[in-house]
C-alpha cells in the first residue's frame, strides 16, 4: 500500500489524509464540483473530480471513485463514515478491481446488515439483547408468561408491521390485556396480521458503545467504551470515553461482548459494536454493529493513545494486533468531544450554507480539533453541516469539560450560524455535569428550543460594530493598521460599509 | 454618520460613530436607552481588532458580509459573550418607517408564502415557509407590520441571506 483514496470528504477526509502520511503513504482526495476548492482537497497529495454537488452522482458514484484510483494509481481506499462506507456492493467492486479495502471484507459484514440477523448473531455469540417475546398463546395466562418474561415496561408490538404503528408501552400487568387487544385490532386493520410479539423497553437508556479492532490473523481487541448519550434525534452530540456510570465489572463485561460480537463475524478493521444500558437493572442489550470509522472516533484516540486510523492502515496491509498494539490497551483520564455544527438551534436547527468568513478553531493544552474548513470556505448545501470535531482531554471528566467549555469560548466562526452556544451550554447544564442523561435527554431538555446567539448592546460590541466601518480604506495597507487610529484620520467610519444594500441578494 | 441594525434579538439599533480627539465618539441607542461613549479603535496585522475605552483594551474579531456584521470577542465583559450577528437595516427614501427585512436563514427552497403585498401581520405570524436538507423552516415576522414587498415565491430557489419578505413597521404602517 502506497495510495490511499480517500471516498469522502470534510473533516475525515483530512483526518484519514493525516494517518496515510503517517505511515509514509500518499492521500488521493476525491471531490464535488460544489468541494474543487474545499480543506480536504488542499489536504491530499492529489485530488480527482467524481461529479456534480449532489452526493448521488459524486461521492456515491462507484464507477467515478473506481476510475478515480486508477488514474492516480491508488491501491487501497478507505471509505471514511458515512456515504459509501458500509455499501457492501462497493466493498466488492474496490476487491474486484483489485485494490484493497480499508475496512471489514464484505462477507463479514452482509449477515449482520439487518438488525433480526444481527441479533440472532449477538445470541450465538452470548451477547446479551433485549429480552423479547412472541405472543403467540394469547391467553390471559400465556402473555403474562411471555410479559413476565421480558419485564416492565415493555412494548408491544405488530410482528409484521413498521413505523411505530400499533406499537404501544405497557408499564404494568394490569394493563397488558387491554393493551395487546387494542395491538391486535390496530395491526389487524393496518397490516393485515394481528401478530405481536413484546421487547423490554429500557427506560433512560444510555448509548453505550465499544470500539472493537480485528486483524487478518484471527485476532480482535477492544478498545474500551464510549458513551454518546447525548443525542438530538438520534444524531450524537456529546460523545466521551470512558462512560463514567460503569462499574470496572460492568465496563468489563460491555466491552467483551463488543469483541465477542465482533469475533463471531470475524470482523477485520475498526468497528464499533453499540449497545444501550440500563442504568437501573445495571444491564446492557446488543443494538447494532458499525462497520466503519466512527466520527467519534478521536475520544477513543485520546483516552487510549492509538492512533486508529493508522492501526486502520496496518491492518488493512496484513499487520498484526500484537504489533500495532504492542504494550496492551489501557484508558487514561477522560475525553469528550462536541460536533460543531453549521446550523441554527434558536431556529429549528435549520442547517446554514455560505461562506465562513473567518475561522478561528481552539489551540489549546489537551484540546484537539480535526476540522473540515478554514477561513474563506465555502459550506454547501448539499452536504452534512458539520464544521468541526473538538475534543479535550482531562486527567478527570470535569477537566475535561472545563478545557472543552474553554476551548467553545476561543473559537470563533463567522458568516454562518454554529451550534457553539448550545454546546456551551449543554456542557454547564447540571444533569449534564453530574452524568444523569439518556438518550432522550436532550430532546427533551431542548427540544426545538435551544440556546441560540446571544444578544449584546454594550460598549465591547458596539466599538466592534463602529470600528468595522473603518477596515475597507485602511485594508490595503497591513503595516498601517497596527498604528492607525480611529478619529480624525479616516473622516467617515462607515466608507467600508457604504457599498452595502439591505437585503444584498434582492 | 447614523446606522441602524437589527440586534440578534430583533430590537432595534442605532448607532452613530463620530470621529472625535480620543479616537471615536459612539452614541447608540438600544431598547435600554441611548448611550455614548468614546473608543479608540486600533488594528492589529492579523486583522483582529483592539477597542480601548477608559484605559483598558478588549479584543474583538469583526466579519462583514453583505447583510450583518459578525462579531466575536473572548472578554465576555458586560454585554458580549461569543460571536454574536447584527442584522443592518436601512431607512429607505419616500418612507418614514423602518423595513424590516425577513431574509431566509439558510440556501433552500421556498415551499409556501402565507402573505402578500399590503397585508397586516401580528408579530410571529408565519410568513413564508424555506426547505433545506429536507427540514421545514417558518420564517415568522419579527414584529407587527405591513409587508411592502413579497420578494419571493413557492418553489423559487433562495440563497442564504436573501430578503423574502419586506415589513414596514407598525408605526409607520398605521
Amino acid at each position: 500500500m502506497q495510495k490511499v483514496l480517500i471516498a469522502n470528504r470534510g473533516e475525515i477526509a483530512v483526518r484519514i489524509a493525516r494517518g496515510c502520511r503517517v505511515l509514509g503513504m500518499r492521500a488521493v482526495a476525491v471531490y464535488s464540483e460544489a468541494d474543487a476548492l474545499a480543506r480536504h482537497v488542499r489536504a491530499a497529495d492529489e485530488a480527482v473530480c467524481v461529479g456534480p454537488a449532489e452526493s448521488a452522482l459524486s461521492y456515491l458514484n462507484v464507477a467515478a471513485i473506481l476510475a478515480a484510483a486508477k488514474r492516480t494509481g491508488a491501491d487501497a481506499i478507505h471509505p471514511g463514515y458515512g456515504f459509501l462506507s458500509e455499501n457492501v456492493d462497493f466493498m466488492r467492486a474496490v476487491v474486484a478491481a483489485g485494490l484493497t479495502w480499508i475496512g471489514p471484507p464484505a462477507d463479514a459484514i452482509a449477515p449482520i446488515q439487518s438488525k433480526t440477523s444481527a441479533k440472532a448473531v449477538a445470541q450465538a455469540a452470548g451477547v446479551p439483547t433485549a429480552p423479547s417475546a412472541i405472543l403467540d398463546d394469547l391467553s390471559d395466562a400465556g402473555i403474562e408468561k411471555a410479559a413476565a418474561f421480558v419485564g416492565f415496561p415493555l412494548l408491544v408490538k405488530p410482528q409484521d408491521g413498521g413505523g411505530g404503528k400499533g406499537m404501544q408501552r405497557v408499564d404494568r400487568m394490569a394493563d397488558l390485556r387491554t393493551a395487546v387487544d387494542t395491538a391486535r385490532r390496530i395491526a389487524k386493520s393496518a397490516f393485515g396480521s394481528d401478530k405481536l410479539f413484546i421487547e423490554r423497553y429500557v427506560e433512560d437508556a444510555r448509548h453505550v458503545e465499544v470500539q472493537v479492532l480485528g486483524d487478518t490473523h484471527g485476532t480482535t481487541v477492544h478498545c474500551f467504551e464510549r458513551e454518546c448519550s447525548v443525542q438530538r434525534r438520534h444524531q450524537k452530540v456529546i460523545e466521551e470515553s470512558p462512560c463514567n456510570v460503569l462499574t470496572a465489572v460492568e465496563r468489563e463485561a460491555i466491552c467483551e461482548s463488543g469483541r465477542a460480537f465482533a469475533a463471531q463475524v470475524g470482523y477485520v478493521g475498526a468497528g464499533t459494536v453499540e449497545f444501550l444500558f440500563d442504568p437501573q437493572r445495571r444491564e446492557h442489550y446488543f443494538l447494532e454493529m458499525n462497520t466503519r470509522l466512527q466520527v467519534e472516533h478521536p475520544v477513543s484516540e485520546t483516552v487510549i493513545g492509538v492512533d486508529l486510523v493508522v492501526a486502520q492502515l496496518r491492518i488493512a496491509r496484513g499487520e498484526k494486533l500484537q504489533d500495532i498494539l504492542a504494550g496492551g490497551v489501557t484508558q487514561r483520564g477522560h475525553a469528550i468531544e462536541v460536533r460543531v455544527y453549521a446550523e441554527d438551534p434558536a431556529n429549528g436547527y435549520a442547517p446554514q450554507a455560505g461562506t465562513l468568513l473567518r475561522v478561528r478553531w481552539p489551540d489549546a493544552p489537551f484540546v484537539r480539533v480535526d476540522a473540515g474548513f478554514e477561513s474563506g470556505d465555502a459550506v454547501p448545501m448539499f452536504y452534512d453541516p458539520m464544521l468541526a470535531k473538538i475534543i479535550a482531554w482531562g486527567r478527570d471528566r470535569e477537566e475535561a469539560r472545563h478545557r472543552l467549555m474553554a476551548a467553545l469560548r476561543e473559537t470563533v466562526v463567522h458568516g454562518v450560524v454554529t451550534n457553539v452556544p448550545m454546546l456551551l451550554a449543554l456542557l454547564a447544564e447540571p444533569a449534564y455535569v453530574a452524568s444523569e442523561v439518556h438518550t432522550g435527554w436532550l430532546d427533551k431538555q431542548y427540544g426545538n428550543e435551544a440556546p441560540g446567539m446571544g444578544s449584546a448592546s454594550g460598549l465591547t460590541a458596539m466599538a466592534a460594530l463602529a470600528a468595522a466601518g473603518q477596515g475597507g480604506p485602511l485594508a490595503s495597507n497591513g503595516a498601517a493598521h497596527a498604528a492607525i487610529q480611529a478619529g480624525p484620520a479616516t473622516s467617515d467610519p462607515w466608507t467600508a460599509l457604504a457599498g452595502w444594500r439591505a437585503g444584498g441578494a434582492a | 454618520m447614523k446606522r441602524i441594525f437589527e440586534s440578534p434579538d430583533n430590537s432595534r439599533l442605532e448607532l452613530l460613530a463620530t470621529p472625535s480627539p480620543g479616537g471615536l465618539l459612539l452614541s447608540w441607542s438600544a431598547a435600554d436607552g441611548m448611550t455614548s461613549m468614546e473608543v479608540l479603535a486600533r488594528r492589529a496585522p492579523n486583522g483582529d481588532w483592539l477597542l480601548e475605552h477608559d484605559g483598558i483594551t478588549r479584543p474583538a474579531l469583526v466579519s462583514i458580509d453583505r447583510q450583518s456584521v459578525w462579531i466575536s470577542s473572548l472578554d465576555a465583559g458586560d454585554d458580549l459573550s461569543g460571536t454574536v450577528r447584527f442584522r443592518r437595516m436601512e431607512t429607505k427614501r419616500g418612507t418614514t418607517g423602518v423595513d424590516l427585512g425577513v431574509r431566509s436563514p439558510m440556501t433552500g427552497r421556498v415551499v409556501a408564502v402565507h402573505v402578500q403585498e399590503g397585508d397586516i401581520v401580528e408579530k410571529n405570524q408565519p410568513l413564508v415557509v424555506v426547505e433545506a436538507m429536507k427540514m421545514e423552516h417558518v420564517l415568522r415576522a419579527p414584529r407587527a407590520g405591513q409587508v411592502r414587498k413579497v420578494a419571493c415565491q413557492a418553489g423559487q430557489l433562495v440563497e442564504g441571506g436573501a430578503e423574502l419578505v419586506e415589513l414596514l413597521d407598525a408605526v409607520a404602517a398605521t
